[in-house]
């Protein structure tokens, strides 16, 4: 069981990758979309507001040290509600893989492979994942820790080399459509940090139990900061990112970099960058998915469940018909079943978790 | 264990094959014409015409031209009249049997015509092409693209896409024009506190026959400034940086030239300004590099001292007064002696006062020549002050009710200049 307990590193950079993965699709845009000029003063807003959920589930996590969500399920409502949550984070890690896969297939596409379908470029991304995840959850997470860095410098040459493109009076007007669209609607925008559900399935895992927090809240504020750092670059370059106009913002961003006269043309080399980042990341959500269902079935064979994976993944991302269909199922469906399925249930079976718990504890001390 | 690495190496196997598939649809280099530069006119039918200024391979003579075709040393130029932008690329592949690729181009140059009429269509397309970069050059050409694509035959450069790149960065020299991208000119369009611009152009034949100072009649018609010093000996009238593309009186071979903006309100062209206007600009937007201006001599009224103007800050501060934009431009300028008759002698801490006053009441002129002319006549904020009036809205629906880009019209403006005359290079220092 030690082979697949993870230090603080790997457990940061499993959270990491999947936010990346989704502001260099289309998180910032999003974010900007519904804030306009507030997208920075909103994704404070959200990333205070996660570190707060954050403390509140951890609270609700005290009385199961060492256990994860799924424990809570099963101590909650027996093996039948463990089994049902399973099967919902499962179909939420198919659907959110699949989406994203798609997008990202689909940007590919139309840059590069304009030739190659779609589906196939999916494939390739998934056998991948595949290939990756037989050699062990502990091995995929060191690997994810390892391109992690290189993902982040890559960042952030992408914002701070056109920072001399920056017109800070982009701030402006501070408050975006308004009080309402930034603190109010906006706090819907917390579906940002929906990896946070890594966390509640990281805490069997951990090396050390007691790091439970301070990797939480270190992945938490690092996400919003990498997400805060690609909000404001955007808004500070582009006016047309307010109106969501800009569906490869990033990639436009890439294009433009040019080093003097003589490197130009760095857009392909962050092209390869994304790609690794979605090997990562496919890899790491599959990781999960597998660790939920060898959860679920009880079983060491994890050969058969991660074809099914893959295949449920493939499945997804032969369902949306265009790309006004993917960007529904990744701007609506996705914030929804997010928040949902993320902060709404996790929130309900933690609370039954401890109230059932403290319950226990009150009869036990009783008796 | 076995049976594990044997499925690693079939999906491996898997993978690879997979990756295979995409080979039948790789392109060549042989298959491909590399565009240099691309012209939008406008027929007199209302139809489009396209013209691609194609690099020709090395060893290559020049090729076959059709009927629509012409060659200059290195490129050949190829216009197709058609509906889109894209059905005329689709058509000029089928002349030339090759695939157009336009990842190299680095111009886009369109007409005053087409320019006149609006080129947002135009625009969208261009910035979604993914052939072309955003960092290419947007020119509106006073003269047809077509006949500016003809004319642009490189003289001291061996390839076009380089000319065109090192062409550009006169700017940096001179100030009389400024190198506008195509992700500029597009984000300045979409923007709400500022209109476009882009770099004027235009062919030079060469000749000196053009005179240089009838464009500024508009000027001073417009010209609202509330200087004290109105006197004719200090306007910019008939001098060398009153000039626009075409009409600098130059004895060379005929070829393209870039000097001035073109101003636009919207994706309409609405104007155009001159070399000394686009001082003016470049001060205002904190852009200008280096740049030499003629100054009437305190001294002599038929003489003009150069001043070589550096370190330029501008400060803008926008109120708004009863809904009129009050603007108020504070400027510090340091400039150096360049040129002067045998006077030197008496450059007295007087004297220099005095050229600071007379380069101060100068250049105070032309910039509000310049601000009235954007504001009255063009009606377009290409200085894009309105990023300093949008602070004074709390929302962005408040700020789109105020309509930013059409109150520019009603501003009135106060410019606070301060010249400072630094050094005059080798014979005396100040």
């Amino acid at each position: 069981m030690n082979n697949n307990k993870i230090g603080f590193v790997e457990s940061i950079s499993l959270t990491l990758i999947v936010i990346i993965s989704h502001i260099l699709l289309n998180l910032p845009n999003e974010i900007l979309g519904s804030t306009a000029s507030s997208g920075p003063l909103n994704v404070i807003y959200i990333t205070v507001l996660a570190v707060i959920i954050f403390l509140v589930f951890n609270k609700l996590f005290s009385s199961f040290q060492g256990k994860d969500i799924l424990d809570v399920a099963e101590f909650v409502g027996g093996s039948i509600l463990k089994k049902v949550v399973s099967i919902i984070y499962t179909l939420y890690f198919i659907f959110t893989c699949g989406i994203l896969l798609l997008n990202f297939a689909n940007t590919l596409k139309t840059i590069y492979l304009q030739d190659m379908p779609t589906s196939l470029i999916c494939l390739v991304f998934i056998l991948i994942a595949l290939i990756a995840n037989q050699f062990g959850f502990k091995n995929v997470s060191r690997t994810n820790a390892i391109i992690l860095p290189f993902i982040v410098v890559a960042i952030l040459i992408i914002f701070f080399a056109l920072s001399v493109r920056f017109v800070p009076e982009r701030f402006f007007p501070v408050l975006g459509y308004g009080v309402n669209n930034t603190f109010i609607l906006g706090a819907t925008n917390i579906f940002a940090f929906g990896q946070i559900i890594l966390l509640f399935l990281l805490r069997s895992h951990h090396k050390e139990p007691k790091d439970t927090k301070k990797i939480g809240l270190t992945s938490i504020i690092l996400s919003g900061l990498i997400l805060f750092i690609s909000v404001t670059s955007l808004i500070l370059i582009f006016p047309f990112a307010t109106g969501g106009e800009g569906i490869l913002s990033i990639y436009m961003i890439t294009r433009s970099i040019q080093f003097g006269t003589f490197f130009q043309r760095v857009d392909a080399f962050f092209i390869l960058i994304w790609v690794l980042t979605f090997f990562s990341y496919l890899s790491v959500i599959f990781a999960f998915t597998l660790k939920i269902t060898n959860k679920n079935l009880k079983t060491q064979n994890s050969n058969i469940p991660a074809f099914l994976i893959g295949l449920g993944v493939f499945i997804v991302t032969l369902i949306p018909q265009n790309i006004a269909q993917i960007r529904f199922a990744e701007n609506v469906i996705y914030k929804y079943v997010c928040l949902i399925i993320v902060f709404g249930m996790s929130f309900a079976i933690l609370l039954l978790g401890y109230l059932k718990k403290n319950k226990k504890g009150m009869v036990t001390i009783r008796s | 264990m076995k049976a594990k690495k044997i499925l690693v190496f079939m999906l491996i196997v898997v993978l690879i094959l997979i990756t295979l598939f995409g080979m039948n649809s790789v392109t060549s280099m042989d298959n491909l014409a590399y565009v240099v530069a691309v012209g939008f006119d406008i027929k007199d039918t209302g139809k489009l015409e396209l013209s691609f200024q194609i690099a020709l391979p090395s060893g290559s003579e020049g090729g076959s031209s059709g009927s629509s075709s012409s060659q200059s040393s290195s490129s050949i130029v190829t216009s197709v009249e058609c509906n889109s932008f894209e059905s005329g690329v689709n058509l000029v592949n089928s002349y030339l049997s090759k695939e157009l690729n336009l990842s190299h181009c680095k111009a886009v140059v369109f007409s005053e015509e087409i320019a006149s009429q609006g080129i947002g269509e135009y625009l969208y397309t261009l910035i979604n092409h993914v052939e072309i970069r955003p960092t290419c050059n947007v020119i509106i050409s006073k003269c047809n693209a077509k006949y500016f694509l003809n004319n642009s035959s490189p003289m001291l450069e061996q390839l076009s896409s380089k000319y065109y790149e090192i062409a550009s960065t006169s700017e940096r020299v001179t100030g009389y024009t400024y190198n506008i991208t195509l992700l500029d000119f597009f984000s300045d369009f979409a923007d709400s506190f500022t209109e476009c611009f882009a770099t004027l152009g235009s062919v030079n034949d060469g000749g000196i026959s053009s005179s240089g100072s009838n464009n500024n009649s508009s000027n001073s018609s417009s010209n609202g400034s509330n200087s004290d010093q109105s006197s004719s000996s200090l306007s910019s009238e008939g001098t060398d940086d009153s000039y626009v593309a075409s009409e600098t009186p130059i004895d060379s071979q005929k070829n393209i030239e870039n000097l001035g903006l073109a101003v636009f309100k919207g994706d309409k062209l609405v104007g155009e300004l001159n070399g000394v206007e686009c001082i003016a600009h470049l001060i205002l937007t904190n852009e200008l590099e280096n740049a030499v201006i003629s100054v009437p001599s305190p001294f002599e009224s038929t003489n003009y001292i150069d001043l070589y103007l550096t370190n330029s800050k501008c400060k803008s501060k926008v109120y708004l007064t009863n809904g009129t934009p009050y603007i108020k431009p504070s400027i510090d300028l340091s400039a150096r002696i360049i040129s002067m008759s045998d006077d030197y002698k008496d450059l007295t801490e007087e004297n220099i006062e005095l050229i600071e006053e007379y380069a101060k009441y100068y250049v105070e002129r032309f910039i509000y020549d310049y601000l009235y002319k954007t504001a009255k006549v063009f009606k377009s904020d290409i200085t894009a002050f309105g990023k300093y009036a949008v602070s004074n809205f709390a929302t962005i629906d408040e700020w789109n009710k105020y309509n930013w880009l059409d109150n520019y019209q009603n501003s009135f403006f106060n410019v606070d200049i301060n010249v400072d005359i630094v050094s005059r290079y080798l014979l005396i220092d100040t």
